[in-house]
């Protein structure tokens, strides 16, 4: 402990329990898994890749699920669920949630338009409709993001990194759960995920896109945490914290080694693309980003502001 | 500050030159707002500096600040908590859906959820006393005379005349909030995270919930 009149100990504060905890995380988590999806089911009617087709319902199904399941995470955190009906009669067009409240009630009608249309075979009306559904899709995931940044004392919250993090790590995840529904798809209806088979070359293709967008998570990630490591005194405590204090485990452990660089090896070892450990590679990044979530929610609240 | 107009402007002055720690404030505010367990809308920290024989301890009370461009009152995605004319930063009980935005969101983090009704609590100034002529409960109860309490607009206010004759500071000014609470011979050590981080090997801090 420091001598002299630097040394200072604290004798009685109060701190109260954290605003956003797991279940915010938890929500973040699960619109980005939908928008991440939202993303690939895109793909071939809105881009005309047409190698994707068969991943188009699939993932579009995901996509909707996903975000029918992300509020009910809002409605148990909210104190008062029965006065939900406040946020789209008194807005706020300040705040980020009165965004939030009508792109969540959009989007999905936008998701119904477009698996309608995929099922009736209209393929222009889908493409118009997919395409259409993007800015939707980017909007759903990166308002969360723009809940965090407003912030403004928070550490590492309040950071124009964090929107533009949460997109990445939406299309990270969404495309590793849907390596893993795409596979248990097949499975379902018994058709072989060899690395030769047409399935298994749409998962190894699926797996190279991977790759790449996780290596710009791992970077952004990297520069997010070295820009706070020199910032202000609020966001070098909460960078220690997740490096050497309460949340290393879970930080440096579970979302940096066993959620980025662990998968990272796997999907760009040279020569043995074999489709059993690139599920193991997506099972892994999805547990990463659920980790991402759950420590940037945690870290920003983790220290008291006075 | 850009007070003009003529209605009132409540205001705070702390002295921590008088404050002598003692937590009647955060005791007559709980009395007063009836508030419940485990939360407190004002608090005295205390940090204690330097090493044998040369030591001090300091007290920083804590309540919100009524800030005159508060953060909570933007992010509020119903318009529940807003400013009242005299500057008083209120909570509407009945719209609040206690999605605690405004509370991460606090600087200060001086809101909290309230366990018992669901929604987001804080201090009022007590706005019920002052608005019948009285002062705060924990202005009142203060043994010292550390808190004062009175119109900023008016410039022979003891809090006016306090804040104009001495160096006069607010917490955490880089957020550009505009604190109407002020305080007088404010101690850095007392401010901020530092105590904290000493204060994990085993001198205790209080998180009202574990």
């Amino acid at each position: 402990m420091e001598v002299g009149p630097l040394n200072s100990i604290l004798l009685y504060n109060v701190a109260h329990r954290e605003s956003f905890g797991t279940l915010i995380a938890l929500y973040i988590f699960f619109t980005g898994l939908s928008a991440g999806s939202f993303f690939l089911s895109t793909l071939s009617y809105g881009f005309g890749v047409r190698r994707f087709r068969p991943l188009s319902k699939p993932a579009l199904f995901t996509a909707a699920a996903m975000l029918l399941a992300a509020p009910l995470f809002l409605l148990v955190h909210v104190g008062q669920p029965l006065r939900s009906w406040h946020l789209f009669v008194f807005l706020n067009p300040k705040s980020p949630i009165t965004w939030g409240s009508f792109l969540l009630t959009t989007y999905p009608l936008f998701c119904l338009l477009y698996l309608g249309c995929i099922y009736t075979g209209r393929e222009r009306a889908a493409k118009v409709s997919g395409l259409m559904g993007i800015p939707f899709a980017v909007c759903v995931h990166a308002y969360t993001g723009f809940i965090l940044c407003f912030c403004a004392a928070r550490p590492l919250w309040s950071s124009s990194m964090v929107p533009l993090l949460f997109l990445i790590s939406a299309v990270v995840s969404g495309t590793a759960f849907m390596i893993l529904v795409y596979a248990g798809w097949c499975r379902l209806r018994g058709q072989s995920l060899e690395a030769s088979s047409e399935n298994g070359r749409l998962l190894l293709s699926l797996a190279r896109i991977l790759g790449w967008v996780l290596l710009v998570d791992l970077v952004l990630t990297a520069v997010e945490i070295l820009v706070a490591s020199v910032s202000d005194r609020e966001s070098r405590l909460a960078v220690a914290q997740l490096l050497f204090g309460e949340l290393a485990l879970s930080f440096l452990g579970v979302e940096i080694l066993l959620g980025k660089i662990l998968p990272l090896v796997v999907l760009f070892w040279p020569r043995r693309r074999r489709t059993g450990m690139v599920l193991v590679a997506a099972a892994l990044i999805v547990v990463g980003i659920l980790f991402m979530r759950l420590d940037l929610v945690r870290v920003g609240e983790l220290l008291p502001l006075l | 500050m850009h007070l003009t107009g003529k209605e009132k402007r409540w205001g705070m002055v702390i002295d921590l030159e008088l404050c002598i720690g003692c937590q009647s404030c955060a005791v007559a505010c709980k009395r007063e707002n009836q508030v419940p367990l485990g939360v407190f809308r004002t608090w005295v920290k205390s940090v204690e500096k330097g090493s044998f024989p040369s030591v001090s301890r300091h007290h920083l009370p804590i309540n919100c600040n009524h800030c005159e461009r508060p953060v909570c009152v933007s992010v509020c995605p119903v318009r529940a908590t807003y400013a009242r004319e005299d500057g008083v930063v209120v909570v509407d009980p009945h719209r609040c859906i206690g999605c605690q935005y405004c509370k991460a969101a606090c600087p200060y983090g001086v809101r909290h959820l309230d366990p018992v009704r669901r929604i987001i609590a804080k201090c009022t100034f007590c706005h019920h006393r002052i608005d019948a002529g009285l002062l705060p409960a924990c202005v009142e109860a203060c043994p010292s005379g550390a808190r004062v309490f009175g119109d900023l607009r008016d410039p022979l206010s003891r809090v006016s005349r306090l804040i104009a004759g001495r160096p006069a500071q607010v917490l955490l000014p880089e957020h550009a909030t505009r604190p109407q609470v002020f305080y007088l011979g404010l101690e850095e050590e007392a401010v901020g995270q530092r105590g904290r981080e000493i204060g994990r090997d085993g001198v205790s801090g209080w998180r009202s919930d574990r």
